[in-house]
């Protein structure tokens, strides 16, 4: 993983996350949006310790997730933004993005159920015996769910080829994770008897490392393996219509992690000058910004493909 | 029909036909991972939740699974994969993906096990877009419905009684003549009769055709319609059958509010195929399953029941005349 890379692509992320919030601000966003911002480095370090023809499943804070999968910003945005053209054709929206030619199968709204999803798809690969992993993010709030215990047990005892890239950044949406869960998610993973890491989430070059080790013990061993990448939030959990949440966390907390930026990180290890940053955030700024002039352009998608793809059952519709 | 069960047939067949169907169950039969390996017959805890979730999985990139759930009760564990994932990821993908997922699941018939074991989920299963509830009513329909679950591009529910299993399943009455792949939405005609109609499905189909001989003794010849699936529902095809085929009886094990059978009754009358007042409906009672069949039998359509209805819809109207 070029260095210089992964920075344009958090860039990428980071401000295209802005901009969805900024009309999210003006309600030209229908439904959820729940931001990566802050969260990055995860994202993009995994991704680029992929092999290209690994699926990747995601959940609802997605959007950072498909970028750094390759996902071309002109469908997220159109999707995002309930225009014609979008990835899912206007009906997946913020939550529920996929793209088979990325290999980015999709994200899931409800939280822990991409867990056995991505189990079977590992399944899947483990019997086509090509040596690919299966790449599944999930939030640490996902790991209170029977559904993700379930699944680990199960990966366990087949062999799944599975990587759990499990983002910790410790709030389960407005509920602190320490007030609901007693062991951390590293011990909850070490208690299954699961090969685990816990990294630093907002360096994309740890994240990086140690998501490769473990990928290729996934496909040397097929044993699922767990990576907690310990990151926090830059905004919040999630926002409906034009108001923002209120801040719910503590500031010390937030300040904290503020100083610790991955994209602040990232530059610093570049050396990237002011200037550069500068430039490196003009270039970027104005791909948004095309990008979300083309969709505004686009108008709505047509009404008729309301009732499309349902079910290829005759009569479809009952 | 003796020997192995037609049901156990198409399964094998359908193994045999495509390397890449696997199947999910808590136990494995040692015979089909003799045949077909341990990677494709893959045993898994008590974990609903997760193996129909893995199921998905597996079927969104490219291989089907046939998940055998034992009793659809424990497919209420699993709901969540089933209803936000295997019935929506075709749509959310905008067609991207599909989901060819089998589950087959018993429901309930002679077997005392009480409220938390015996359901009927047709109608409330029908009510999820983009799948298939198929409920088949005899052991040849039941293999045939498979038949062609096995080979559907979306997800399917086979709801299947475990009367269809019992030691005398050969002897039961059989409206399908062969184990021969049945269409999804397309109604049968279980018997043909031109007096009136009964309708039924899953249970109520082999009480129709019990209902039948006894209305038969009343110089009654009665049309039994199959109606296979849930859904699809065969609104249109059931109208066909019934339409100036004089009184229909709809009957249904299922409690009647929300039953797709009440349902049925209502097109069936505004397609003009009935008359209002020679239609009726014939459901269970809104009570869960009592183990003791002494609590049980009043609870669920009888042949007696579905008899006496039809006596009252077919006896001629206006067979008193009214006073001026």
């Amino acid at each position: 993983m070029q260095l210089s890379t992964a920075y344009r692509t958090m860039l990428r992320i980071r401000l295209l996350e802005e901009k969805i919030i900024d009309c999210a601000d003006r309600n030209e966003i229908v439904g959820f949006i729940h931001p990566y911002t802050g969260q990055e480095a995860v994202a993009v370090g995994v991704l680029a310790a992929r092999w290209p023809d690994e699926w990747v499943v995601s959940f609802y804070r997605c959007h950072g997730h498909a970028v750094a999968a390759g996902v071309p910003l002109d469908g997220i945005v159109r999707e995002v933004l309930g225009r014609a053209g979008g990835l899912c054709g206007g009906k997946g929206g913020s939550m529920h993005l996929a793209d088979r030619d990325r290999y980015f199968l999709g994200a899931s709204s409800i939280v822990g159920s991409q867990l056995p999803v991505a189990a079977g798809v590992a399944m899947a690969e483990r019997n086509a015996d090509a040596g690919r992993a299966t790449v599944v993010f999930c939030g640490d709030g996902a790991l209170g769910t029977g559904v993700s215990f379930e699944t680990l047990t199960i990966a366990a005892t087949l062999g799944l080829p599975l990587l759990l890239v499990c983002e910790d950044n410790g709030w389960q949406d407005h509920t602190r994770s320490d007030l609901v869960r007693h062991r951390t998610p590293a011990e909850l993973v070490a208690g299954l008897g699961i090969g685990h890491r816990t990294v630093d989430g907002n360096d994309v070059e740890a994240v990086h490392r140690a998501a490769g080790e473990l990928l290729a013990r996934c496909r040397r061993d097929r044993r699922p393996q767990v990576l907690v990448a310990a990151t926090y939030l830059r905004h919040y959990h999630a926002q409906v219509g034009g108001a923002r949440p209120a801040e719910y966390r503590p500031a010390a907390e937030v300040a904290h992690w503020a100083a610790r930026d991955p994209i602040d990180l990232a530059a610093a290890r570049l050396d990237l000058s002011t200037d550069q940053r500068n430039q490196e955030h003009a270039d970027v700024a104005r791909e948004i910004d095309e990008v979300f002039a083309a969709a505004a352009a686009a108008g709505a998608p047509d009404p008729a493909t309301a009732t499309t793809n349902v079910t290829v059952t005759p009569g479809g519709l009952r | 029909m003796t020997g192995r069960h037609p049901v156990g047939t198409a399964v094998r067949e359908a193994l045999t036909e495509q390397p890449d169907l696997h199947m999910f169950c808590t136990y494995q039969q040692d015979d089909l991972v003799g045949l077909f390996g341990a990677d494709r017959m893959v045993r898994l805890p008590i974990a609903e939740n997760a193996m129909v979730g893995m199921a998905v999985g597996m079927a969104l990139v490219g291989r089907r699974v046939l998940v055998s759930i034992a009793r659809v009760a424990f497919l209420f564990t699993a709901l969540d994969p089933l209803v936000n994932q295997a019935t929506k990821w075709r749509y959310m993908s905008d067609g991207q993906f599909s989901v060819p997922l089998v589950i087959r699941g018993l429901t309930r018939g002679d077997e005392h096990l009480g409220a938390q074991h015996e359901h009927h989920a047709h109608s409330m299963l029908s009510q999820i877009p983009g799948l298939v509830v198929a409920v088949p009513g005899s052991p040849n329909s039941a293999a045939g419905l498979l038949s062609t679950a096995l080979r559907h591009p979306d997800p399917v529910v086979v709801l299947e009684s475990p009367r269809l299993y019992t030691p005398d399943w050969a002897r039961l009455p059989e409206p399908e003549p062969t184990a021969a792949p049945l269409p999804f939405g397309v109604a049968g005609r279980a018997l043909a009769g031109g007096d009136l109609t009964l309708v039924g499905i899953g249970n109520t189909v082999a009480l129709c055709l019990r209902a039948a001989r006894r209305l038969a003794d009343h110089g009654l010849r009665c049309q039994v319609v199959d109606l296979r699936t849930a859904a699809p529902l065969d609104r249109d095809g059931t109208a066909g059958l019934v339409a100036g085929n004089g009184p229909v009886v709809l009957v249904d094990e299922e409690p009647r509010t929300a039953s797709l059978l009440a349902d049925l009754g209502l097109h069936l009358v505004q397609v003009g195929a009935v008359e209002p007042d020679r239609l009726a409906v014939v459901c269970g009672a809104p009570v869960p399953a009592p183990v003791s069949p002494a609590l049980l039998a009043p609870l669920l359509p009888t042949v007696d029941d579905v008899t006496a209805t039809a006596l009252a819809l077919t006896r001629p109207r206006y067979a008193t005349p009214r006073p001026d």
